[in-house]
């Protein structure tokens, strides 16, 4: 529904929706302030019975070039802070899209491969769900950084390593079939 | 104050021969301006009336807020408006104010003249771009394409127009490490007078630092740069000065921080069962939100005064 006037002060007085019981943040290019007050407001109302969601938390969507844009964790970052509380992230390395995976195709953890190039997400969630993970090079993270999380004492960090790495999903092609 | 770091604050309501022992030796008072001195567009009743008495009584009365809002002279005028006499535009440090006067310091150096001194892209309304550019440095437009003279700030204030495209924009600029990247405040929302609240700079701020991985300077309370632009003007003995507020987080930290005893008025955001959970708790973090003094309101320190 479009905002009552230009300011603030227009934007909290417009009438909510009554059925809203959950604020599901993504990835948004035409987030605005406006939202947020919106969404504030949906917080506030429902109290524990408005869920706070969000898809996932990466900061940045790399493009060409070493630039980057704004990823949906700072939408998100931006949402709790106003609202002063944590949001559920739905997305990796939460385990709930595994589950919903596994089920769908009845998968058998010790069975089946994580493949992906992201630490933090990808091959965490794989080792949280007892996967065997396997890290390709082909995208943000260098051999060094994963030695990095090896050799540490946290083991939050060690968590981040995983199982095997290749330079590229094509290798796989070596060791399948004729 | 007891061994160590000074006595642990205690939360005692002010009043009677207390307040008196208590406002006697002072010889002056910040306040914050939001919840302090009035809400909304109603002074706090009694508040006029208390700024006229310190006057009287030769007690400085300054002010300290982090609302990024307005620049100083609006501030000047909204005062005039809703009935104090005699606050001038010299007497209020806004966040605006002062994050301009950071900016200019870093950017401009002492005797800079402004050449090489760089662009600051600004997240926020007139009244803080107004106060940026009336330090003496050039803003940049939006959407503006680079290159050009490079941006060496990104300031973000509260900003009503606050859009994925200017967090874009801000992001873009941060990939130099030589941007500074500075926040206003650290406030995460304001309350509105009905009840409800709206988002302040520290949600955008959070934004800005998630996208570009970097910490911001925050200029306001309950950090002291704010107390250092008071102290630079006016000389202002902390040992002498009592902070009034309304935020523990801000406010009441914000006078520990600085060496001020502190107030906190009931008027505003905070509860005093908040202030009474925080003495309470284990945690040494927590001691520092605990005011010396509390009031239900600014007025109730009328009777601390001389007639």
């Amino acid at each position: 529904a479009a905002l009552p006037g230009p300011a603030p002060a227009d934007w909290v007085q417009a009438p909510l929706d009554r059925d809203v019981r959950a604020v599901l943040v993504g990835f948004d290019e035409h987030f605005s302030y406006a939202k947020l007050c919106q969404a504030l407001q949906y917080l506030m109302r429902g109290g524990p019975d408005c869920l706070l969601v969000g898809t996932n938390r990466d900061h940045r969507l790399p493009l060409e070039g070493g630039a980057a844009i704004p990823g949906t964790g700072c939408l998100v970052k931006a949402v709790e802070t106003a609202a002063q509380r944590e949001a559920i992230i739905v997305g990796k390395p939460n385990r709930f899209m595994f589950d919903c995976v596994a089920r769908e195709f009845e998968l058998d953890p010790s069975r089946t491969i994580m493949v992906g190039d992201r630490l933090d997400t990808d091959i965490l969630m794989g080792n949280n769900c007892n996967l065997t993970t396997l890290l390709t090079l082909t995208g943000v993270t260098t051999l060094d950084e994963v030695r990095g999380h090896q050799e540490s004492d946290c083991p939050a960090r060690n968590r981040l390593v995983p199982d095997f790495y290749v330079d590229s999903i094509a290798d796989l092609l070596e060791v399948l079939g004729e | 104050g007891g061994g160590g770091g000074g006595s642990m604050a205690s939360c005692r309501r002010l009043s009677g021969a207390g307040l008196r022992e208590v406002l006697g030796p002072a010889q002056g008072l910040l306040f914050d301006c939001d919840g302090v001195l009035w809400a909304g567009e109603r002074a706090v009743p009694g508040a006029p009336e208390l700024l006229e008495r310190l006057r009287r009584s030769g007690k400085a009365a300054l002010f300290v807020s982090n609302n990024s809002r307005r620049s100083v002279a609006e501030l000047e005028r909204r005062f005039s408006r809703l009935g104090f006499r005699g606050v001038r535009a010299e007497h209020v440090f806004s966040s605006a104010l002062c994050s301009a006067l950071f900016l200019r310091q870093r950017l401009l150096g002492s005797g800079g003249n402004g050449s090489g001194a760089g662009r600051v892209f600004v997240l926020g309304g007139e009244g803080l771009r107004g106060e940026v550019r009336d330090a003496g440095l050039r803003l940049a437009g939006e959407g503006e394409p680079a290159p050009g003279e490079p941006v060496r700030a990104v300031l973000v204030g509260y900003d009503d127009q606050f859009t994925f495209a200017k967090l874009a924009q801000a992001c873009g600029y941060l990939r130099d490490p030589q941007c500074l990247l500075v926040a206003t405040d650290p406030d995460p929302w304001h309350p509105l007078s009905d009840g409800q609240r709206t988002p302040g700079t520290g949600s955008l701020t959070a934004a800005v630092e998630t996208a570009s991985g970097r910490k911001a300077l925050v200029v306001g309370k309950p950090n002291t740069y704010m107390f250092d632009c008071i102290v630079e003007r006016f000389g202002v003995d902390p040992s002498r000065t009592l902070m009034v507020g309304d935020r523990l987080e801000t406010d009441i930290l914000f006078g520990k921080n600085c060496g001020l005893a502190t107030i906190l008025t009931l008027t505003g955001v905070s509860r005093l069962e908040e202030a009474q959970a925080y003495m309470a708790s284990d945690s040494a973090a927590a001691k520092d939100l605990v005011p010396n003094y509390y009031v239900d309101s600014i007025a109730d320190l009328i009777p601390g005064l001389d007639e």
